[in-house]
């Protein structure tokens, strides 16, 4: 709301400078957001009202937390009104159909009036908060709205069917033109303002075209009116219509304000515009209104929740001073709650109106309650930290991608059988098509920022994601925890000295099967899978105790082709949760240190080339039985030295005993045994 | 081949006994046994031989080694210790060609944020608590005294995932202080980081994913003004002893008293700058006592206890802390954004 600092001093008498008055309201609760220097040494003052408290869509009720604030007196605008017409039961008829759309309508005549320029006082007045001056009868209706936060409608009457007001809901599909020009579709959602016939306004909205105040507008019905916030809220949202009235009675008018409003209105268009006040007032009222609502403030209470004492002269002054009548009574405070404050329902409501002008500068700064034992990391942070560590030890750079994905991706990047990417979780309501559904694989993410790294010159990619993924289930879907790594491009670990190399399967493997050693789980069994979204001959599955872990490949040539990607893509994703549960599981135990001497022999194998390297390691060890002590490959060949369809494989073995020292014949006996066995059985030559 | 290896044999002997240096030994020592050694390529030769010969030659050559092994020793162990200092010396290399370094990875910044306030906040007894990025309308607004006509409510600003409006993706973290209220029975100290959405655009400043990381204390005595002091420690353990807090009153539906609270600039450390838009604050985040309505609903006695709840935008502490001005840069995973964390 903008209010001008003279305005504001026509209400109260106070000392402060500009700068001091908006540091003072916004450290009690009314945030002046901008403030602007007007011509003559005045100022425009924005302000920020929160939504509970509609009492401050005024002049006047500013200048109440302005006095409670600083003390000093309010003056009250001028309502007197001399009533020198005729009896208004003479000249208007009313009645209220919606009783709880409108609990109540009060109305007031001015006859003879003459539509006319505003003085100059008040167009200075409307135009320094921004408004547009019309006419003398407009511009007292938005004056008084300001000054008393109340919204008024003025008709002209002569335009009023019978010079009757009907508040009703609209029929289905009735027409309505209203005053900006619009000519709208109504339902019976809409309350509106009717005369005899058809509507005339769209109640606590906007007025209506027809019966707008015109230049030759003689006679005045001037409307000040109380509706039912939830009701204009809906309507003005369902129309796309917002005012300055809806805005005040959607968050709450005060319905005991009517007359003062219509008075103070009447009294200014009798003396701007001429003519004369009908005596008396049409007032329907459907509903009860209490003059105050009682409450009781425990200063102990506010003390304890404050954590601050604030002296109990002070906090009735205070309550007092914002008309929150209060008077201590024993132990406690009774206070009674004027029908402007509906947003003051309970205890805590006093408190925080007595803590916030009393100041939260007040507050001590230093208390801290001293806590005897600091808690315990989850052991869940502790492991995803851990992880995170090993990635980015591992060259990897942590990426956040979004949760929200293109659910049309899906199907060329599913990762069966460890995880399939479909179907996903969609939302009701996307802002697009690309961020329209949950993500069930954090690969689509990585892939993206992939992209975006090579686009921006990077000859390698290296990220990784710890994230949630979601799978639909029938009601909430089900979360799980993931790790997915990238990397593409230059590998790892080159040196002035060495040849560049581009990554490879290998690359990801290792890097997986460093992050599963690091947690003990070395063991873990990688098998060759088709996985629609990976390369068919270099993607892998991979257990641990015989459960899916995830895996691991490169990314399906084509799919990186769709996806504009120029690099060969190599990646992996994991299941957290089921890792973390996994090395839970791991218990190290020692292993005695050997006592006695290995003896190392290598064997160089020419196979079939198909022949799995983890086939022929298995077999060495079945052959050669508990004297061997590990079987390492070390160098693979395959190409021009070789026969087409077949490959060379050297492997390292140690064999060592471990209860004596092995002979030389000892070990040359069983390697001769493995050698016999690999030739049977692999169509294995020896080298 | 054995002709060959006696050859050998006898050359390397003469060679090594001739040698006058260590750096000639060393030499020596790559030429017979390196890698690229005459008797590793004699080795690699075997194939041609036939099977039957193969192992004796084996043999051989592995002696052949041996023996050249133990000469080599022998006449190291003979030149003298001076001429070995002097060799050392010559043995230089520029020692400000890169090492031989492995790529290192970078944790995210606002992963490192979080662990950051995790710690401090473990320190004050405050552990950290979690719940799902889907969650229910109950849980999201109802809970927390959320009015039926908010307009955060609106389709227009939280995405939901069924016609109903019933499931959501939660807006803020602070259905986790439901769950946990839900959950134990006081007295309450968690820290609730975590992703939320809110149905906006993407620019320099929304996203529609985006992370919390809220707090919320309750107990017999829990107050404002322990708020503020539990506020101060953190905010001097994070940015440093210099930056001030400051209360503005405000209003939201969960807490009552609110407030909105604010740091000092730590541009310009309150003088007013550019970020600050000359005021020498910066708007972080709200704050209040929990609503008497909110404990009424997770079924706590608001006459017996009371509390704090906080909210902190990690990506704004970021943003302020590293002086990044376009939120987008967290999600895009740019390695050159990346790398400088
Ligand atoms: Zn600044």
């Amino acid at each position: 709301m903008k209010i001008t600092y003279n305005w504001l001093k026509e209400f109260i008498d106070f000392n402060w400078t500009v700068k001091e008055l908006s540091d003072k309201l916004t450290f009690s609760g009314i945030e002046v957001e901008a403030v602007e220097p007007l011509s003559g040494g005045d100022h425009l003052l924005d302000l920020e009202i929160t939504p509970n408290r509609p009492d401050c869509l005024s002049l006047l009720g500013i200048a109440r937390d302005i006095r409670a604030l600083a003390g000093g007196k309010i003056t009250q605008p001028d309502c007197t009104v001399a009533e020198k017409g005729q009896p208004i039961d003479q000249l208007a008829k009313l009645s209220i159909e919606d009783g709880a759309g409108c609990p109540r309508y009060l109305a007031r005549v001015i006859t003879g009036v003459k539509i006319a320029e505003s003085p100059g006082w008040l167009k200075t007045k409307i135009e320094k908060i921004g408004l547009r001056s019309i006419n003398n009868v407009a511009d007292v209706t938005n004056l008084v709205m300001h000054e008393l936060g109340h919204p008024l409608h003025a008709f002209d009457y002569d335009k009023l069917a019978d010079h009757t007001i009907v508040v009703r809901r609209a029929k289905p599909n009735e027409n309505f033109t209203t005053l900006d020009g619009v000519e709208r579709k109504l339902t019976a959602e809409n309350l509106v303002i009717a005369d005899a016939k058809r509507p005339v306004a769209l109640a606590g909205i906007m007025g209506g075209l027809e019966s707008e105040i015109s230049d030759h507008t003689k006679n005045v019905l001037l409307e000040s009116a109380y509706f039912e916030p939830n009701l204009i809220r809906k309507g003005s949202r369902a129309l796309g219509l917002k005012t300055e009235a809806s805005y005040r009675f959607e968050r709450g008018a005060d319905p005991l304000i009517l007359k003062k409003a219509a008075d103070r209105a009447a009294k200014l268009i009798a003396e701007l515009a001429g003519g004369q006040v009908a005596a008396g007032v049409l007032d329907v009222a459907k509903t009860e209104f209490p003059e105050y609502r009682r409450l009781t403030l425990r200063p102990e209470k506010a003390s304890s929740l404050l954590g601050m004492d604030i002296p109990v002269q002070r906090t009735v002054e205070i309550l007092n001073a914002l008309e929150l009548k209060a008077k201590i009574s024993g132990e406690i405070i009774e206070v009674h709650i004027p029908s402007f404050r509906s947003d003051i329902e309970r205890e805590v409501d006093l408190i925080e109106e007595v803590g916030r002008i009393f100041g939260y500068d007040n507050l001590p700064g230093d208390r801290i309650e001293p806590w005897a034992v600091p808690a315990v990391k989850r052991p869940k942070d502790i492991f995803i930290a851990g992880i995170a560590k090993i990635m980015t030890g591992l060259g990897f750079s942590e990426h956040y991608g979004l949760t929200l994905i293109d659910p049309g991706q899906l199907e060329a990047l599913d990762l069966s059988p460890a995880f399939p990417s479909q179907p996903a979780v969609e939302l009701v309501n996307p802002i697009s098509s690309d961020q329209s559904a949950l993500r069930t694989i954090l690969l689509p993410g990585l892939l993206e920022a992939a992209g975006q790294n090579l686009n921006n010159g990077l000859d390698g990619v290296r990220l990784f994601e710890m994230g949630k993924i979601f799978r639909p289930q029938k009601t909430t879907p089900d979360e799980g925890l993931r790790l997915g790594a990238l990397l593409c491009g230059r590998a790892a670990g080159q040196f002035w000295d060495a040849k560049p190399r581009a990554a490879d399967f290998f690359d990801i493997k290792g890097a997986l099967q460093f992050l599963l050693d690091s947690l003990g789980l070395a063991e873990a069994e990688f098998s060759a899978e088709k996985i629609p979204a990976l390369h068919p001959g270099r993607s892998a599955l991979v257990r641990v105790d015989k459960k899916i872990l995830g895996c691991c490949g490169e990314l399906d040539p084509s799919a990186a082709d769709k996806l504009g990607l120029k690099e060969r893509i190599y990646y992996l994703e994991i299941d957290l949760e089921l890792l973390m549960e996994l090395s839970g599981l791991k218990q190290s135990r020692y292993r005695e240190l050997p006592k006695y001497p290995s003896i190392k022999r290598d064997l160089a194998l020419d196979l079939p080339a198909q022949t799995e390297c983890r086939r022929v390691a298995e077999l060495i060890g079945l052959l050669a039985g508990g004297e061997l002590e590990s079987v390492s490959l070390f160098d693979l060949y395959q190409g021009k030295q070789i026969e087409q369809g077949r490959k060379s494989m050297a492997f390292s073995l140690v064999y060592r005993a471990a209860d004596r020292t092995l002979t030389d014949a000892e070990v040359s006996g069983i390697h001769q045994k493995v050698v016999e066995g690999l030739k049977g059985k692999l169509q294995a030559n020896i080298r | 081949m054995k002709d060959k290896l006696a050859i050998i044999g006898a050359e390397a002997e003469a060679k090594i006994s001739g040698c006058r240096s260590l750096a000639e030994l060393e030499a020596l020592r790559v030429l017979y046994l390196g890698r690229k050694g005459e008797l590793t390529e004699l080795l690699k030769s075997v194939s041609s031989l036939p099977p039957e010969e193969r192992p004796s030659f084996g043999a051989a050559t592995n002696q052949l080694k041996v023996r050249i092994g133990q000469l080599l020793d022998a006449r190291k162990a003979g030149l003298s210790s001076a001429e070995r200092k002097s060799q050392h010396s010559q043995e230089t290399v520029d020692i400000t060609l890169p090492g031989r370094q492995p790529f290192a990875g970078h944790r995210h910044p606002l992963s490192q944020l979080l662990e950051e306030i995790s710690d401090i906040f473990h320190g004050m007894g405050f552990t950290v608590a979690e719940g799902p990025d889907v969650d229910t309308a109950w849980n999201n607004f109802d809970a927390l005294n959320t009015p039926e006509s908010h307009p955060s409510r609106d389709p227009q600003d939280t995405f939901y995932l069924d016609k109903e409006n019933s499931l959501l993706l939660r807006t803020h973290t602070s259905t986790v202080q439901i769950r946990t209220m839900l959950s134990q029975p006081p007295p309450v100290r968690i820290i609730a980081p975590g992703r939320c959405y809110r149905r906006d655009a993407i620019d320099a400043s929304h996203m529609p994913v985006f992370h919390q990381c809220e707090g919320l204390y309750v107990d017999k005595k829990a107050s404002l003004a322990d708020f503020k002091g539990i506020l101060n420690y953190f905010v001097h353990q994070l940015l440093g002893e210099k930056v001030k807090v400051r209360f503005r009153p405000h209003f939201f539906p969960f807490t009552e008293p609110s407030v909105e609270y604010d740091f000092s600039c730590l541009f310009c450390g309150g003088k007013g700058c550019r970020v600050c838009k000359q005021s020498g604050w910066l708007e972080i985040s709200g704050a209040g006592m929990v609503d008497p309505n909110v404990f009424n609903n997770v079924g706590y006695d608001p006459e017996i206890y009371q509390g704090f709840a906080w909210g902190l935008g990690l990506e704004r502490v970021a943003m302020l802390r590293y002086g990044i001005n376009d939120i987008r840069l967290f999600y895009q995973g740019d390695m050159r954004f990346l790398e400088q964390f």
